[in-house]
């Protein structure tokens, strides 16, 4: 993901790369059992962005050209900057109706796995698996 | 649950009321109508003519429904009222009243009957801990509709009220002006929505919910549910009312996720715990194996979408780790409370696995199996990655969110369940025990599952090369050798946690137990230290935190017993097993065949009866999975090679036991079974257990 640390990130930005940077990877082992299309619509912006990810057997093509889709999720582009990233939570999000979700819940479920973590714990924690000496008492 | 409120509840939708049928909850007081974690009303009173109503009779009819039989007045001593009023309540996703007024006189009257209604649409973590709102109220009539709501934000709540017949409705209730013939009746119907624009149906969010507030086949339901269950036929009619009444609590119990509503798995208790829990979600599923295999489908499926995928410490989440508790009110929605979900428990990650290759072996069914396998795999590397944080082979756990996090993250998680012989509390980490049997389980069985159905032969090897490793290491590190058992746990310095508790039962079901040391954990398990004669304490008499009504510290758990017995089985102590069995379905025909979460850990000649623990949850899922579990162990019901191995040992009070059409991979099973162990009264030898 590229960093822009001077300048405050344009709307979006997290979420247009969390998307591209999928599209680039192409297979997710999570995915394997899911299929289907999902739409992200991020709103609170000039307009409307469409994002759709079609997953078949672990891969994932990311497009913004129109088509069907599965499940859409409406939500503010800079919640969903923060959900990408691990700052906000997906689940707490739709629960307070800040994340709208219209269609096959369970194709959501499956592919929520791949937002981040919280950058601080992350941090803390995921330097090397095999170290344990980082989660003794603290 | 106090006695004098009367709960109805449908999947996570519940009414606590009084025994008139009304509410008027303080922020504290239980009473209620609730949905999804939230209370949609707190004041729900009905009055004729400004008079309140008071209780002849109720009639629980059905867990979803219950009949209040009213007079007005609230004279106590005597009743001779000229009205009756019938209120008839069932829940769905909110409720529907019928209320029907019966005139006794000989001419007609004029009467004014009012319903006050109100909400302060409190989540339960407020109803517990007494905590203030953030949002707005607001309040509107609506096409003769009232609407009570709550704002913050974007999070929105409403209660949606009416009357079928006609009524004025003000911002604070309805009232109806009602005129009954001589000997005649009025009626109405109220019903009550709780709504959540988005999150009820999340198909269509932006859709309204259909008028109906409860759905119709629930009584069909509970009789097709009945009627797919094993029939059982025995000598004992308390141990018939107890499988019936397991039966019934487990279908009440049943909570359909949002993401697959046809489907179900058991929620943790009722009526403060309808959700889901890992743990507790997953011990019901084996218990009821042998009787609703499909809760366990359930179960594996929704855990397994909802498995850990991150490192948060808010939620104490790791990748692959199997969540603990899942919460749907405000303070989960703004990130006040970490339930969206939680996932700070040890010991439900590799019950996920056992509870896969069981589900396997009774039913044959590959594909979920195949389904699953990503989930089961990331699940037995948590066990040795993130759950090993000490670094010594074994799963320990030390809460990351150290504000609303759990401290004790196994079964028995109050805060001093687990302590040393003196009394002290270990530091933290804790390896507990039956964790270290959990694991080994789990690799064994997931080796299993590697060779027959991933076909992963490198893979299964190495599991089973790490049980067989886990256990030699187990077996030297935990056993308290002057004491001959296993220690309940090694502490942050890697020294043993040194009282005798139950968990060691938990050790033999999951087989981490050299056969050599066996037979001095069983002495040890029916010894009367630990053994009471209803069943196994959690902690044994003579421990320095013992206490006979000590949450963890020396009651008896069913649901802790069951699990015993299935160890006892499994290593080939049947008699025993049998004992605990009797044990603890003797009890539960003193609580009319509905076990409590737990009892006083008294000797059974002192009492004569069990001392219920005083508890608000009733029923709780594994406490309604025990009977059901005990019935396998007697039956030694078992499947072998995709067949049905039967292998009953039972205690002569029970004279004979037919358990017919027991589902699975063969179709339809019977087992039968006569009693021939005589188990009492043989009084237990006390053997100097130690020091």
């Amino acid at each position: 993901m590229a960093t822009r640390k001077r300048r405050p990130a344009p709307v979006n930005a997290a979420s247009r790369a969390f998307f591209e940077d999928l599209h680039a990877k192409g297979h997710q082992p999570m995915l394997e059992k899911a299929s289907g299309t999902l739409r992200f619509d991020l709103v609170g912006g000039p307009q409307v962005e469409h994002w759709y990810l079609t997953i078949a057997h672990g891969n994932v093509v990311v497009s913004q050209r129109k088509g069907r889709a599965d499940v859409v999720v409406t939500v503010d582009g800079r919640l969903l900057d923060r959900i990408v990233t691990g700052t906000a939570n997906a689940m707490a999000a739709f629960l307070r109706g800040a994340m709208r979700v219209e269609g096959d819940f369970a194709l959501l479920m499956a592919f929520q796995r791949l937002f981040g973590g919280p950058p601080e714990t992350c941090a803390t924690h995921t330097t090397d698996e095999a170290d344990h000496s980082e989660r003794t008492p603290r | 649950m106090s006695s004098d409120l009367v709960q109805i509840l449908e999947g996570n939708t519940f009414v606590v009321s009084n025994r008139s049928g009304d509410i008027e909850a303080s922020l504290t007081d239980p009473t209620g109508l609730f949905s999804f974690d939230t209370r949609f009303l707190s004041k729900w009173v009905l009055t004729v003519d400004g008079e309140r109503l008071n209780p002849l009779s109720v009639d629980d009819l059905q867990y979803f429904e219950t009949r209040f039989f009213l007079v007005p007045g609230t004279g106590t001593v005597y009743v001779d009222s000229e009205l009756s009023v019938i209120r008839h309540r069932t829940v769905g996703s909110g409720f529907r009243e019928s209320i029907r007024l019966l005139n006794h006189k000989q001419e007609p009257v004029s009467l004014t009957l009012r319903l006050d209604a109100g909400s302060d649409f409190a989540d339960l973590f407020e109803v517990k801990d007494a905590l203030r709102k953030r949002g707005e109220y607001h309040t509107r009539v609506d096409d003769g509709r009232l609407v009570l709501g709550y704002r913050r934000e974007t999070f929105e709540r409403e209660t949606w009220i009416s009357s079928s017949a006609p009524s004025t409705t003000d911002e604070h209730g309805l009232t109806c002006a009602v005129r009954i013939p001589a000997h005649g009746t009025w009626e109405t119907a109220i019903n009550v929505v709780a709504r959540i624009p988005y999150l009820t149906q999340p198909s269509r969010p932006t859709g309204r919910r259909s008028g109906r507030s409860t759905r119709p086949d629930m009584a069909r339901g509970l009789d097709k549910w009945l009627s797919r269950a094993p029939r059982l036929e025995c000598g004992s009619s308390s141990l018939t009312t107890t499988y019936q009444r397991s039966l019934v609590d487990l279908a009440a119990l049943r909570f359909a996720p949002m993401t697959s509503p046809q489907h179900a798995l058991p929620a943790a208790g009722l009526p403060w715990f309808m959700t889901m829990f890992g743990r507790d979600s997953i011990l019901t599923s084996l218990q009821s194996i042998a009787f609703t295999p499909e809760l366990a489908a359930t179960t594996l499926r929704t855990l397994g979408e909802r498995q850990g995928a991150r490192i948060d410490d808010f939620r104490d989440e790791d990748p692959g780790r199997i969540l603990h508790e899942m919460r749907f009110g405000e303070l989960t929605a703004f990130e006040e409370r970490p339930h969206s979900p939680y996932y700070g428990c040890a010991d439900a990650t590799p019950l996920y696995v056992v509870l896969l290759d069981e589900y396997e072996r009774w039913t044959g069914d590959t594909r979920l199996v195949r389904d699953l396998e990503v989930e089961a795999r990331a699940a037995l590397n948590w066990i040795d990655t993130y759950a090993d944080l000490q670094g010594n082979g074994y799963i320990s756990y030390q809460r990351r969110n150290e504000e609303t996090g759990l401290e004790n993250q196994c079964w028995k998680d109050s805060w001093d369940s687990i302590s040393y012989h003196d009394g002290r509390l270990p530091s933290f980490p804790r390896a507990t025990c039956e964790l270290q049997g959990y694991a080994y389980d789990a690799k064994m069985r997931g080796a299993r599952l590697a060779r027959r159905v991933w076909r992963d032969e490198a893979f299964a090897d190495r599991l089973e090369e790490e049980a067989g490793d886990l256990k030699r290491r187990f077996n030297r590190d935990f056993w308290v050798v002057d004491g001959e058992y296993f220690a309940v746990a090694i502490d942050a310095d890697g020294r043993q946690v040194d009282s005798l508790t139950s968990n060691i039962g938990h050790l033999l079901w999951s087989g981490i137990v050299d056969k050599s040391k066996a037979r001095r954990v069983v002495e040890q398990l029916m010894g009367d230290r630990l053994f009471s004669g209803w069943g196994v304490r959690t902690l044994a008499e003579g421990e320095g935190r013992f206490n006979p009504i000590g949450y963890h510290v020396g009651t008896v758990w069913p649901f802790d017993n069951s699990f015993i017995a299935w160890g006892l089985r499994r290593y080939g102590f049947k008699e025993e097993a049998a004992r605990i069995a009797e044990g603890i379905l003797d009890a539960a025909a003193y609580f009319d065949g509905r076990l409590p979460e737990a009892f006083g850990g008294y000797p059974r000649t002192d009492t004569k009866y069990p001392v219920q623990y005083p508890t608000a949850c009733s029923p709780q899922a594994w406490s309604t999975g025990a009977p059901l579990l005990l019935l396998r162990t007697m039956l030694g019901l078992e499947p072998v090679d995709g067949q049905l191995v039967v292998d009953p040992a039972l205690p002569v009070s029970i004279e004979h036991l037919e358990l017919l059409d027991i589902p699975g991979r063969w179709g339809r099973r019977d087992a039968f079974g006569r009693g021939q162990i005589t188990t009492s009264p043989r009084t237990p030898r006390r053997r100097p257990t130690h020091r």
